[in-house]
């Protein structure tokens, strides 16, 4: 059903994608896995026909016989229209800040409340702005709007890294659900998700195909790319035990009765939390609950009329630095990937030489390249900006750092590295942790303290679903 | 820096609008002062100005003195503020001699001419330029971003009397398709079909003069949000979905471009009714651009001030409202 046939793509002088050649067939879903930055999304968008602007490419892109990227533009907008359907990670931005829920729902040309019951979306999202919307709920609403139409092509790409598990599995089921009758390209860092769904595997690292077989890969790899993806066996620094129990505490962060509102209707209600410093609070909770708005108000971006966030022993102003669930929206597009950390440095009140920002890069697991410091942060994958956006907190040496979702974007690999740097930050700089997060393996590896939201309250303990 | 991370909420906004009034009302008495000082710095005054021609020449003294007072310009500097303020205070605009009618009717009478010239050339240089705009913004550097860009930047380069008076010259002189000035022919008709496409007809040229003078700025404005907007996740998403190219301009681009818009539009409303001015007094327009003008030759100290003020007052809470609108946009993200 689609054929590609040696797409290559090249961004100035820098190839995106090289000489690839593969083939879906109807019925079938291919896996795509890879490190991140590797050109997985701009494969899927070419796919659709969305070339970037000021790039060159060669190749050809066939579906059922239409030839993507030939094709005259309202002959495409057709194909995007009808037959194709794409569903994006839900990063801040996927849905259009002045239209509602519903007024996107329209779009699909169905009744929007039908719309909501049939994709799990609850009607009472309906008049919300995107601003008002959990990661998930924007998930939820992309996936909505790519499989109403019943595309006969369906193209994911991180479909559900920011939902939280039991949305998952419902989406998980919907993705499986008629994947007999189309073609399916999944893209995703969630291995377990594909194992389930992809029939056969690509790998793909630096705009190439590494390898391409059959689903089974997996549970025995071969191929030194994908063992080297599936990230190290031994896991260092993720099941080193937390630092022995402080005796003196130097400080911690402590809030009481933070309450927050939205459209009338009471999102957070009272929330009261101690942390000590050098340990980790985990905030679990079903999407929309109210993970983000928390962590943008302990950040401070959200002012409380009525609650209180201090810091204690109170002999200084704490510095709180906020991973923001939006890495792309969260730093300046035209940004060197090198200014965005001089920038926090400088903040921090060190000298951003070069040689802090080598390091910095290196922790995270970024390459440390001239090449890479000089790219615009538009330009950087989903999973490099999470990270670069990670450095740039570490880098403000905060006493309070609030990660919200910090490894939705990141591979496996990634994810172990990011986990056992937030342990050690935690044992070496005494860093309050507060990590929101659908990840119950991430919040068991960094964790001394769990906590859900429900029903706008604060619950200790893990979730019960 | 996040999505909705700076949200207003009802209290502070409500509490930003008051404080947005009262600055305004600051101004307003600041603009109040320096209409009653400006002009009385000018040479000559308004009695003088009136015996410059010769039939008033056999006035006695005391009907000067009574005409001085008539004009609010006997006594000395401080008494006349005094009783002017207080006359304005209670809503009296004063009385303009050399008109031989109250400032508040000849205000009223003029006002909507303005009025009709501008709100006649907003819509048409706002959705001009935003449509022109996002054209050349969705394909920046291509081929017919740098025409337009090109021809645009030289129509920003032209003052607004220098493209009235071409308008004028070639649409109305050389080539008469439209009258060359006032509001209405001499003798306007009586029925209201025909007299509105008499008003239509005299307020083409100088609506589109108008219109030519904001188009450049609202152009390079639509058309540089275009460009960032076309890179955004959300269009690229809805790009994907393969909407119809009217929904992708009007919802995604328009949208989105419309708190920009409101904001620039509150400070460019002053700088449209200084053209406005202007192109009143090429057109001979009757509205209140011409009048300030005569105003300031006749020495017309009363309806001076009263016209200052009231553009000024309009201006000031245009501003104030178009902010308010502008603020609970921006907040959306």
């Amino acid at each position: 059903m689609i054929r590609i046939r040696n797409l290559s793509l090249w961004q100035g002088d820098q190839a995106i994608l090289r000489n690839i050649s593969l083939e879906i067939a109807c019925g079938e879903t291919l896996g795509l896995i890879g490190p991140s930055g590797g050109g997985k999304t701009s494969l899927a968008r070419m796919m659709l026909g969305i070339v970037p602007r000021m790039a060159r490419w060669s190749g050809q892109i066939v579906v059922d016989g239409f030839d993507v990227l030939r094709a005259p533009a309202r002959r495409l907008r057709s194909f995007r229209k009808h037959d194709a359907g794409m569903i994006v990670q839900a990063l801040a931005d996927s849905l259009n800040p002045h239209l509602t829920v519903g007024q996107h729902l329209h779009e699909t040309g169905q009744d929007p409340h039908r719309v909501c019951l049939n994709f799990n979306i609850p009607v009472s999202l309906l008049p919300r702005l995107p601003r008002d919307l959990s990661g998930g709920e924007i998930q939820r609403v992309l996936t909505a709007l790519a499989l109403a139409k019943s595309p006969r092509l369906l193209l994911l790409d991180e479909p559900s890294a920011a939902l939280d598990p039991a949305n998952r599995d419902w989406a998980r089921q919907r993705f499986a659900e008629g994947a007999g009758e189309r073609a399916q390209l999944l893209i995703s860092h969630d291995l377990e998700l594909v194992r389930q769904l992809a029939d056969r595997i690509a790998v793909m690292r630096a705009g190439e195909l590494a390898g391409i077989g059959p689903a089974h890969v997996l549970d025995a790899p071969q191929h030194q790319c994908i063992h080297k993806f599936m990230a190290p066996a031994t896991k260092p620094a993720f099941s080193l035990p937390s630092a022995t129990p402080r005796q003196a505490e130097t400080g911690g962060l402590v809030t009481s009765g933070i309450c927050h509102m939205i459209g009338g209707q009471p999102l957070l209600r009272n929330i009261s939390l101690q942390l000590p410093a050098g340990e980790c609070l985990a905030v679990l909770g079903p999407s929309g609950s109210g993970k983000s708005t928390l962590a943008q108000i302990l950040a401070g971006y959200i002012t409380q009329p009525k609650g209180r966030i201090r810091w204690q022993d109170g002999s200084r102003p704490p510095r709180v630095a906020l991973i923001s669930q939006h890495p792309h929206r969260a730093m300046a597009a035209h940004f060197p990937v090198s200014e965005v950390l001089a920038e926090a440095l400088r903040l921090a009140g060190d000298r951003p030489e070069a040689a802090r920002i080598g390091p910095l890069l290196r922790d995270i697991g970024l390459p440390d390249t001239p090449e890479f410091r000089a790219r615009r942060t538009a330009d950087l994958s989903g999973g490099e900006a999470q990270r670069l956006v990670i450095a740039r907190a570490i880098a403000l040496h905060s006493d309070i750092l609030v990660a919200d979702e910090p490894t939705s974007a990141l591979d496996p690999a990634n994810r172990d590295q990011l986990l056992g740097l937030f342990n050690r930050l935690k044992r070496e700089c005494d860093l309050a942790l507060v990590l929101m997060t659908h990840d119950r393996l991430a919040a068991q590896a960094v964790a001394d303290r769990i906590g859900y939201l429900k029903d706008g309250r604060l619950h200790p303990g893990w979730p019960n679903d | 820096m996040t999505a909705g991370a700076i949200r207003i909420s009802g209290r502070t906004w409500a509490a930003a609008l008051l404080w947005g009034l009262a600055a305004r009302f600051a101004v307003l008495m600041l603009v109040v002062l320096a209409v009653f000082i400006l002009p009385r710095l000018l040479p000559g005054d308004p009695l003088g100005i009136m015996l410059s021609s010769d039939y008033t020449q056999n006035l006695s003294e005391s009907e000067l003195a009574e005409l001085g007072a008539r004009m609010g310009i006997a006594g000395s500097g401080a008494e006349q503020f005094g009783a002017w303020l207080g006359d304005l205070l209670r809503g009296n605009l004063g009385y303009s001699a050399t008109h031989a009618r109250p400032v508040a009717t000849l205000l009223a009478e003029c006002l909507p001419w303005t009025l009709l010239l501008i709100l006649g050339a907003m819509p048409v240089y706002l959705v001009l330029a935003a449509l022109a705009g996002i054209g050349a913004g969705r394909a920046a550097g291509g081929r017919f971003d740098r025409g337009l860009t090109g021809f645009v930047t030289i129509l920003a380069s032209i003052p607004p009397f220098v493209t009235a008076v071409l308008l004028m010259l070639g649409l109305a002189i050389l080539w008469p398709v439209f009258p060359a000035s006032g509001a209405l022919p001499m003798l306007p008709s009586d029925q209201l079909v025909i007299r509105t496409g008499q008003i239509a007809l005299h307020a083409i040229l100088p609506v589109t003069a108008l219109a030519l003078h904001e188009f450049a700025r609202f152009y390079y404005l639509a058309r540089g949000e275009a460009a960032v907007l076309t890179h955004r996740p959300f269009v690229l998403n809805a790009v994907a979905r393969g909407l119809p190219p009217c929904r992708l301009l009007a919802e995604y681009y328009g949208r989105n471009i419309l708190p920009t818009f409101v904001a620039r539009l509150s400070d460019s409303v002053s700088g449209l009714v200084s053209a406005v001015v202007i192109i009143e007094i090429v057109f001979s327009y009757p509205g209140i651009g011409g009048l300030i003008y005569g105003a300031i030759l006749d020495r017309d100290y009363t309806l001076l001030q009263g016209a200052t003020i009231a553009v000024a007052a309009g201006l000031l809470a245009l501003n104030w409202l178009i902010d308010a609108a502008g603020t609970a946009l921006a907040g959306r993200g």
